[in-house]
């Protein structure tokens, strides 16, 4: 766990390019690579894009918000409702 | 060909269900068009004026029969007039009211940090039959206010320094955000069941505005049933529970993080949680299993966009106590 090891060039150029680096900030910061064990659970942790598919959808995330916007573009609402937020944790 | 939206029943400061806000009332409208079922949960196809063109309680996971449903409406939909599915300038006026003043309202930190989470089980043993669903997964956010997010650094952000995040904001983390959720809902953690929660963030580079950090911590909760049944916390007394029921997260965190100090924020978070988790209850999904473990269970926290999607508040966002 507290083992790290040598840089990871795909997240530097990730967070490169996330974070606009300036004129006098022509290098990206220092990041680590994480231990064998972090980057193993983030990969089996976090959704796969056919599971954030749905996120792609523009979603209002209130019913308040949807109604308002139907009748700005006089389009129906399509409404889903849970316990819990769908769009949070269900 | 639709406005999508997707809501909560119940939150702090709003009930669909028993509201009268002007929303509420729209959602109770749609809702007793569709039949007597006491779920407000579902899929609904309906006009701005509230009403119902298609939907069901039952669709809700099935995308066939939300298609179908989609389809419905919009027949029905092309043969409303203006004045048949349209709201009046008045109700349309209290709506635009109403939105304002929610949206007046809203806590979400827009100069803090927001954070999305996600839970899954991960591998176990290689023990025939005791592999988790991977298609199990859960996701919440976590929010933190502008000068909660600038505590998981130090005040003078030195290469090489060390820096221990205050436990109020370690014990958020704990309490609401390591928490057995991959299946379902279940209790978040009071106070008193922390027993541990440490966070220390090390300075490994400055460069202009840029700081670099690496989290290492852990955090632990556990509780103990006190005799005090708590429907969606505990399970009723029955076959395969135990008479002494335990819950809790022992989680270790690595990760690491960009803070730009020029504009106040992360540029990036990447956190993990290597937990091992025990205890369940029907909500969560673990009884149907007697899944009580302990059982490892991944979470991942990484910075979260700025859609309205993701504006979405925490689940338990309501016990963070801020006024």
């Amino acid at each position: 766990m507290n083992e790290f090891v040598s840089g990871n060039i795909a997240t530097v150029l990730l967070l490169a390019a996330s974070i606009g680096l300036g004129a006098d900030q022509d290098q990206p910061p220092q990041t680590l690579q994480l231990s064998a064990e972090h980057a193993k659970c983030r990969e089996l942790v976090l959704p796969n894009p056919s599971e954030q598919s749905y996120r792609k959808i523009p979603w209002r995330a209130s019913v308040l918000h949807g109604i308002v916007d139907a009748q700005k573009s006089d389009k129906p609402v399509m409404i889903v409702l849970m316990n819990g937020h769908p769009l949070g944790c269900t | 060909m639709f406005v999508p939206t997707a809501d909560q029943i119940e939150r702090p400061g709003k009930s669909l269900e028993t509201g009268t806000s002007f929303e509420s009332r729209l959602v109770q409208k749609i809702k007793k068009q569709c039949n007597d079922l006491a779920t407000y949960q579902g899929v609904f196809v309906a006009t701005p004026n509230g009403l119902l063109l298609a939907g069901s309680h039952e669709a809700v996971h099935d995308p066939r029969k939300v298609e179908q449903h989609m389809r419905q409406g919009l027949e029905k939909w092309a043969k409303l007039s203006a004045a048949e599915r349209l709201l009046s300038e008045a109700e349309f006026a209290d709506a635009l009211a109403e939105l304002g003043a929610v949206e007046g309202k809203s806590q979400y930190p827009q100069d803090g940090l927001v954070l999305s989470s996600f839970c899954r089980d991960l591998p176990r043993s290689a023990k025939p039959g005791n592999s988790p669903s991977r298609n199990a997964y859960n996701q919440d956010y976590a929010w933190f206010r502008k000068a909660e997010a600038r505590a998981f650094l130090p005040v003078q952000p030195i290469q090489g320094t060390t820096h221990q995040v205050p436990r109020d904001v370690v014990e958020r983390l704990a309490r609401f955000h390591f928490v057995d959720l991959v299946r379902g809902h279940t209790a978040s953690y009071p106070q008193q069941a922390v027993e541990r929660a440490e966070l220390s963030s090390e300075v490994i580079e400055v460069k202009g505005n840029l700081v670099s950090l690496r989290f290492q911590g852990r955090t632990r909760t556990s509780e103990v049933h006190d005799g005090v049944h708590i429907e969606g916390k505990w399970n009723a007394p029955g076959p395969g529970i135990s008479e002494i029921q335990e819950r809790g997260v022992d989680a270790r965190l690595e990760g690491q993080a960009v803070y730009d100090l020029k504009t106040e924020k992360f540029v990036f978070f990447d956190l993990i949680a290597l937990s091992s988790r025990w205890g369940g209850n029907a909500y969560n999904g673990r009884l149907n299993e007697l899944d009580f473990g302990p059982a490892p269970m991944g979470i991942v926290l990484e910075l979260a966009g700025n859609s309205a999607a993701e504006q979405v508040p925490p689940l338990y966002f309501r016990y963070y106590g801020w006024k």
